[in-house]
């Protein structure tokens, strides 16, 4: 289905261009999201970007990866380069130590779904950009790392250590985060 | 006590699926790939907007020196340029580019007619 819709969209079909970004959209906007905390507005800007890039250059795209590996690694391209404005950097990093705060003095045990959204949302922020990327398209997007490899353009074993590392730093912020009690809901 | 990779392996898989509950809630704005669509089309519109602007200026510098007797200046207030009324935009309906006469007229001949849907 993808691969007709793929093919009437490089014949310029709107129609099937706009099935073909409706099929994705949500998880380009989830990686997005991620890539851009907190900024909801930074995330839908970026989503839509990456959409209008992919349209533009979907006449290269040669089906070489799947066309969900390709747009997420447009969404990277596209998020590094917003990132490299200091301003925008400066405020979200800012807004993330704020956070953390907050929650660490917040959390306990018992860690409501809420709560704990929160918690895996700035654990998540904390992580190397690098990592962030390699992590959620490997949870989240659920690519293989040979894809998430295409997506970024680095090696299998980059991929590999990225998400390793990733994992650990994840895991010991949400640790630190909940009072050293990070076991306590993993059994539910 | 050290813990081994295996429960560590176990706890990152228990944080993993309720971090991915977690994102199955987020979703795209609705109809973002309709106003992907939107925005595209707005943009190509600028495009050619821009591209029929600099043809144009490039046009009318070519036929003002090509009209132009040395030495006179078009700009002066007696030049009879200067004081001859242009034509009206809505007077020149032109059906191809090469019978548009007014930078207006060949820059509406080249824009389609869009619409923008614009952001919810």
């Amino acid at each position: 289905m993808e691969r007709d819709l793929l093919a009437a969209a490089k014949a310029g079909d709107e129609a099937a261009l706009e099935a073909l970004f409706a099929l994705h959209q949500d998880d380009v906007y989830r990686f997005a999201r991620r890539l851009t905390w907190p900024d909801a507005d930074a995330a839908e800007d970026v989503s839509q970007e990456a959409m209008l890039v992919a349209l533009e250059k979907l006449g290269t795209f040669r089906g070489q990866s799947s066309f969900r590996t390709w747009l997420l690694g447009v969404v990277v391209n596209i998020s590094r380069n917003r990132q490299r404005s200091e301003r925008r950097r400066h405020a979200r990093e800012a807004a993330s130590a704020h956070d953390v705060d907050g929650i660490a003095g917040q959390a306990d045990a018992s860690a409501e779904t809420e709560e704990l959204g929160q918690i895996i949302e700035v654990a998540f922020s904390r992580l190397p950009a690098g990592q962030q990327e390699a992590l959620h398209l490997r949870e989240i997007s659920g690519l293989t790392y040979d894809e998430i490899a295409v997506a970024l353009g680095i090696s299998i074993n980059a991929v590999k250590n990225r998400i390793h590392n990733g994992r650990r730093t994840m895991q010991g912020l949400i640790s630190e985060s909940l009072g050293g009690s990070y076991g306590v809901w993993t059994d539910e | 006590m050290s813990r081994g990779s295996g429960a560590d392996d176990t706890e990152w898989e228990a944080l993993a699926a309720r971090w991915r509950a977690l994102e199955e809630e987020t979703s795209a704005p609705p109809k973002l790939s309709t106003r992907v669509l939107a925005v595209a089309r707005a943009r190509r519109r600028r495009r050619r907007l821009a591209i029929a602007g600099s043809l144009a200026a490039a046009l009318g510098l070519v036929a003002t020196l090509v009209s132009m007797p040395y030495g006179q200046d078009p700009q002066a207030p007696d030049h009879p340029q200067a004081l001859a009324p242009g034509p009206p935009v809505d007077a020149d309906p032109c059906r191809e580019i090469d019978s548009c006469v007014t930078a207006e007229s060949r820059l509406a001949y080249l824009t389609p007619v869009d619409e923008y849907v614009p952001r919810q």
